[in-house]
């Protein structure tokens, strides 16, 4: 893989958990009754500020995968017919939607009336986002990029990362006033978007079960192979938080926070597979 | 005047002495690791063992020498969200150095790997066909330079009609993806399955 | 490697020598005198303000001055044009001939990567600035800066030395190929030491020793080749072991074939390398096993003959020693030519079965083959020169001469006759013409030999070649190396060759003018830094075919304190007097018109002055051939009359000189495969199983040009080896592995290919040679693996005759 690939990596990576974190956020919102206690404003602050931060960091890392980023004022003029432009356009349009989203949640006194339309938008541009970036690695001359399998391994990535990062934040907010059912649905997406990653893989459509994977020398593939499979190793903590030990004191948090660890782990180690793929027909 | 500047190139007679190459690099003073025309060898068939130490070769091989193509629908230029990848009048693809940031997006889809970045500038380059020559009335260097005279610049529609054209010569992509201005010539060897391989590819991996 | 020196074969008229100094000769005086009076606008801007009238048109663009000169070529076998861009006293831009028309008949020089790369040479951060002395152990590479004065003055005295304590013959002015541009190279220094008693001469050379001795055996002459464009009149062209499209036999040499299959030619290339020309000319690609031709010619002549398809005519008119109807007196119950073919003498017939085990090409293609060339009337043999310089090289070469003449392919429109094939009919380009005067030293050797002549010269005698006295009277002491890389790289046995020149008390003094710190220039006591051809002038003709000559006028300034090859000789000869005697006062540009005068007066009556040539600024003067030369069509015609320089004034296909020398195991009188001296059929081979060959490869001409940037990112030194015998050993492409024999180890990075047949291994010859700590070679030297035996009639080497084994690392 190319050193300048790194950077994108990071980007793709961290700029979706973003836009899953503030989709997660949103389904809060709407799903959870208003409550004028501690535990959902310091949730939401964190949630929104981990959100902002991350799409900054993210759009940072971007600019260094250009060898001439003073350049890039250019960006937005070829939305016509190339994607890379329109993916552009999005995370500025996200990163500019989730920075406002933010201020105005730290800046809005209690009012919270603009919260759920703006968290709306920024959760539909963040997703919208997620779209173009799975699209311009669609292009004709990479099959090996071009096929479904990439915008479900971007969506996975997106939710999976945001939900699970959520319940952590939920947990460890909440844990006094744990609502049962909210944490239900947290569970319920991740298990339902990892049995759609595991039904993809089955398809054919994961990203990290192609041939063409140009690793130098073959040497790391198995280990990253290794490595993309840790998601199990989520779920099972989160199996083990559903159906937890009675002789355990409570210690929920611990299960969200090494789910999501192992969560990260897996989607790092399937894009760095995704990337390594990378194979151009023609010379 | 031509509509469509393209390349005629003759790989049956092509001998992979890369002077095209050379020509080119010193036009544009290229540092090592920057070619704008690329030199692919490839090889296909197998060796047939005969008895105890005799052996019967199956063996064929031709070369591929390309710069840029100049394509009528060119996926760069498609993909850029620059809008720095441009084809002028007489159909050559042409890069707008300034707005370029170096995103490197064109490098991934060009199948003819015509694409580099200029590690000096840091901005992309490409093959521009010679276009101060032609301006001269000059053939492009590549062009004039070639030892076995295989190489040739003319209007599209004519080199068609003029030559025998194989687009499907190993590895080139399918040409309904981008409709290069190719029209080449392969052996009648290169028209057969026989498990191609580029067998130099260190020569001509971008650094 | 390169070609012996061109004997010029036409009478001399008295040379014609400008008189007084035009404006020419200041700006060269000045040029001697420290060259810094010029503005940078460079020599020729500066010509152009002091013209007096019959002012040069020099072709500009804008601040450019655009200057078509010759390729510096080296020993490359092409001379081209390059068309430079020239830009204060820098090259900025190289392109090549660019004359309207490029016909069959004159068509354009064009470059290949060599040239075009040249400005990556020119400007090379390792040339040479200064002169050095050694002081570290010969062969360590540690010099000193020193002064000129204090280098000539060196050099001069140790020569004074040498000749005084040995005498002259104990003095090597060596072999070298490095330029043939007349004012640089090595016939400067050989000229200079003739004027001071001379040297230890040698004949032949490493290009073509057994071909050049070997062909006139059977024609009497070395000039046996048509005019090239006579190529496209061939049906059927066989390149056996040739491969001009990378080295350049000849500039257009791979252009003119290409014609001929226009017209309808068919081409077979044989040789264990698909190599570029296969690729690019030959219609079938027929893998040989290197070193076992002469079987498959045998084997074809076999076929030709059982099969009645020999030109019984022209045999019994043109031939000798075909059978016994036509043996010389006193041979008649000799084995015949085709005695030998058909086994009636060694009851060995040579049939396409015997030769397969041999040569690894099936039976039935060896006789399909033999069948084509017999029957396509007219057809070509081409014999290229790897597969003469091996072990007993001088059979295949004979074997390729009998082919061509029992199937009457001689003296005829699109046929070849083969052997050395110097152009006809007046023999070619000279190469140098820039006179040498006559070696008082009546002694030479072969020229491979200079190393036994370190040795043991005081033993050698007739049977080690020497020739011109009965024995040397010396061993070789000095050495003066001049725009060579013999001494260390291009002499086989690498690892030997540097022990002999190591130890001070065989040789006492080496001194080395080149461009660059060569492996040669690394065992110098004293290293001459020499300019560019772009920094003098220069002219050169054709390389083996042509009919150009090309000039090369000076572009930039000699660097730092470079100076050309004759420059150098002429102050050293200051040193001994002899100065006016060198120079004949004449400037470097006034040899060019001098050459140009020998031009006039032999091979092109209308070329035009040097003076018209530059203004015209084509690059110099080309002849069109529109009838190309048939050699030995008078010979055809009528034997009797134009009888050949034979004992029997016929092609001999016995010969009784031959015969005669009494070796019939080395040197039979028939041209006969003899199994090679290290062959994948001896003994040796159980140790070292695969053969490897040297080729010449595209990023150099021998070793000129390594170390230059752009050619090495184009063509990567590598060991070439075939996926059977890399599988076999556990190597992947881009591996470093070790090829080693008994005389030296290497340690390369390797490329796989399938373009080698197995068994064999190439390691293209020239790069220079980088020991490391354990003496094992890095860069890949193929004469770290190869012998010093030679070859038994034309001492020539052998050095493609190798056997290795493979180890991954």
């Amino acid at each position: 893989m190319h050193s300048s690939e790194w950077s994108l990596l990071f980007f793709t990576l961290i700029g979706q958990f973003s836009a899953g974190l503030t989709t997660a956020l949103l389904i809060y919102t709407i799903i959870t009754p208003r409550r004028n206690d501690n535990a959902q404003a310091s949730f939401l602050k964190v949630g929104l500020l981990v959100a902002t931060g991350a799409i900054g960091i993210a759009l940072i890392i971007s600019f260094l995968h250009l060898s001439a980023p003073l350049s890039s004022v250019f960006a937005l003029t070829n939305l016509k017919s190339s994607w890379l432009s329109r993916e552009i356009l999005m995370v500025s349009a996200y990163a500019a939607s989730i920075f406002a989203t933010t201020l105005y949640w730290l800046f809005c006194k209690g009012k919270r009336s603009l919260l759920i339309p703006l968290l709306a938008i920024s959760s539909l541009l963040g997703l919208t986002m997620v779209l173009t970036m799975a699209k311009l690695y669609m292009i004709e001359t990479i099959p090996v990029w071009n096929t479904p399998g990439t915008l479900i391994a971007f969506y996975v990535n997106t939710i999976l990362l945001g939900s699970s990062f959520a319940s952590v934040l939920f947990y460890n907010s909440h844990k006094d006033n744990l609502d049962k059912n909210v944490e239900r649905v947290f569970v319920f997406v991740i298990i339902t978007i990892l049995a759609v990653k595991f039904i993809s893989g089955l398809v054919g459509w994961d990203t990290t079960t192609n041939e063409n994977i140009a690793f130098a020398g073959g040497m790391y593939h198995p280990i990253w192979d290794a490595l993309s499979w840790a998601w199990l190793l989520g779920l099972g903590m989160l199996i083990r938080r559903v159906f937890p030990n009675p002789r355990d004191s409570d210690t929920g948090i611990r299960f969200y926070l090494l789910a999501f660890v192992f969560f990260v782990i897996a989607e790092f180690a399937a894009r760095v597979i995704f990337y390594s793929s990378y194979f151009r027909i023609g010379l | 005047m031509a509509k469509q500047w393209a390349f005629y190139f003759d790989s049956s007679q092509c001998s992979g002495c890369k002077t095209c190459q050379i020509a080119c690099k010193d036009k544009q003073d290229h540092a090592v690791g920057l070619r704008w025309r690329n030199v692919y060898e490839v090889a296909g068939g197998h060796w047939e063992a005969k008895g105890d130490s005799n052996w019967e070769s199956g063996i064929e091989s031709y070369n591929i020498s390309m710069s840029c193509n100049h394509c009528e629908d060119p996926i760069c230029m498609k993909n850029c969200p620059n809008g720095a990848i441009y084809k002028n009048e007489e159909g050559i693809v042409l890069i707008d150095a300034d707005r370029c940031m170096g995103c490197k997006y064109c490098q991934w889809a060009c199948p003819y790997g015509a694409l580099h970045l200029n590690k000096q500038t840091g901005k992309m380059t490409k093959c521009d066909l010679c276009i101060d020559y032609l301006a001269e009335g000059k053939q492009p260097s590549c062009v004039a330079a070639c030892p076995m005279r295989v190489l040739k610049v003319g209007e599209l529609s004519e080199l068609r009609s003029e030559f025998d054209d194989w687009e499907n010569i190993y590895p080139l992509p399918s040409a309904h993806i981008t409709k290069p201005s190719l029209v080449i010539k392969a052996k009648e060897a290169a028209k057969k399955e026989m498990n191609w391989k580029i067998i130099n590819r260190e020569e001509v991996r971008d650094a | 490697m390169g070609k012996q020196k061109k004997k010029v074969s036409k009478p001399n008229k008295p040379d014609e020598v400008s008189t007084g100094m035009d404006r020419r000769d200041f700006i060269k005086l000045s040029i001697l005198l420290g060259g810094g009076v010029f503005l940078s606008g460079g020599l020729l801007g500066c010509v152009g303000n002091l013209s007096d009238g019959s002012a040069e048109i020099i072709e500009t663009k804008g601040d450019t001055m655009i200057i078509r000169a010759g390729c510096p070529g080296h020993n490359c076998g092409g001379r081209c044009i390059l068309k430079f861009h020239v830009k204060d006293g820098t090259v900025t831009r190289i392109e090549t001939d660019d004359r309207p028309g490029d016909t069959l008949e004159d068509p354009q020089l064009r470059a290949c990567i060599r040239g075009r790369s040249y400005r990556r040479r020119q400007y090379h951060p390792d040339r040479l600035k200064y002169p050095l002395k050694r002081v570290g152990e010969r062969g360590s590479g540690e010099f000193e800066k020193i002064s000129w004065d204090e280098a000539l003055d060196l050099l001069a005295s140790e020569i004074k030395r040498v000749k005084e304590k040995y005498g002259n013959s104990a003095i090597l002015v060596p072999y070298g190929t490095g330029s043939y541009n007349q004012i640089n190279g090595r016939q400067t220094a050989a000229r200079l030491i003739n004027l001071l008693g001379g040297s230890l001469g040698f004949y032949n050379s490493y290009s073509w020793a057994c071909i050049s001795k070997a062909t006139p055996y059977v024609y009497g002459t070395s000039v046996t080749g048509n005019q090239r464009q006579d190529w496209v009149n061939s049906k059927f062209i066989i390149m056996w072991g040739w491969n001009p499209a990378e080295m350049r036999d000849g500039t257009n040499s791979e252009f003119f074939i290409k014609k001929a299959r226009e017209r309808g030619a068919r081409v077979v290339c044989i040789d264990p390398r698909m190599s570029m020309s296969a690729v690019a000319l030959a219609d079938e690609w027929i893998p040989i096993r290197p070193g076992t031709d002469v079987a498959m010619m045998s084997a074809m002549a076999y076929t030709i003959i059982t099969e009645n398809l020999h030109d019984k005519d022209f045999i019994k008119r043109c031939c000798v020693g075909f059978d016994k109807t036509q043996m010389p007196k006193g041979c008649e119950d000799e084995e015949t030519y085709s005695d030998y073919i058909l086994g009636t003498h060694d009851g060995i017939p040579k049939t396409a079965e015997w030769a397969e085990k041999i040569c690894s090409v099936s039976a039935q293609t060896i006789r399909r083959i033999a069948r084509e060339y017999a029957t396509s009337k007219p057809s070509v043999l081409y014999q290229g020169y790897g597969m003469q310089r091996r072990a007993y090289g001088e059979q295949v070469v004979i074997a390729g001469c009998c082919l061509p003449a029992i199937t009457g392919n001689v003296g005829i429109s699109g046929g070849w006759a083969g052997g050395i094939a110097l152009q006809a009919d007046d023999g070619g380009p000279f190469w140098n013409v820039f006179p040498t005067g006559r070696n008082p030293v009546k002694a030479t050797i072969p020229v491979f030999l200079w190393t036994e002549a370190i040795l043991r010269g005081k033993e050698m005698d007739l049977e080690d070649g020497v020739r011109g006295v009965e024995k040397l009277d010396n061993n070789l002491k000095l050495i003066w190396c001049v725009a060579s890389n013999i001494l260390i790289n291009q002499h086989a046995d690498t690892n030997r060759s540097a022990k002999i020149l190591k130890d001070e008390s065989l040789v006492e003094f080496i001194a080395v003018q080149d461009q660059f710190m060569t492996p040669s220039a690394k065992y110098a006591d004293l290293v001459l830094p020499v300019c560019t051809q772009m920094e003098t002038w220069g002219l050169q003709d054709g390389w083996k075919y042509g009919d150009e000559v090309i000039i090369m006028p000076q572009l930039a300034q000699p660097p730092h304190e470079t100076k050309s090859d004759y420059q150098i000789c002429a102050e050293l000869a200051e040193r001994f007097g002899v100065r006016e005697e060198f120079t004949q006062n004449r400037s470097e540009r006034e040899w060019i018109e001098w050459a140009v005068e020998r031009y006039r007066n032999t091979r092109f009556p209308d070329i035009p002055s040097l003076d018209k040539m530059e203004k015209d600024n084509w690059g110099g003067y080309t002849k069109a051939v529109d009838k190309p030369a048939i050699a030995f069509r008078e010979f055809r015609a009528n034997p009797d009359k134009n009888p050949l320089r034979t004992p029997s004034g016929k092609i001999e296909l016995f010969s009784k000189t031959l015969f005669d020398m009494g070796k019939p195991n080395t040197i039979p009188a028939v041209p006969k495969y003899i199994q090679e001296w290290e062959s994948p059929f001896g003994e040796e081979a159980k140790r070292f199983p695969l053969q490897a060959v040297g080729h010449h490869y595209m990023a150099r001409v021998h070793s000129t040009h390594d170390g230059v940037d752009w050619l090495e990112e184009a063509f990567p030194q590598r060991v070439f080896i075939n996926p059977i015998d890399a599988k076999k050993r556990g190597i992947y492409d881009g591996d470093e592995i070790l090829i080693y024999n008994d005389r030296g180890k290497i340690a390369m990075p390797c490329r796989i290919t399938p373009k080698i047949m197995p068994g064999v291994i190439d390691i293209p010859q020239g790069a220079w040679w980088k020991p490391d700590k354990n003496g094992i070679d890095r860069r890949g030297n193929v004469n770290v693996l190869t012998s010093h035996r030679w070859t038994p009639l034309a001492y020539g080497n052998a050095q493609h005759t190798i056997m290795v084994e493979v180890e991954k690392i």
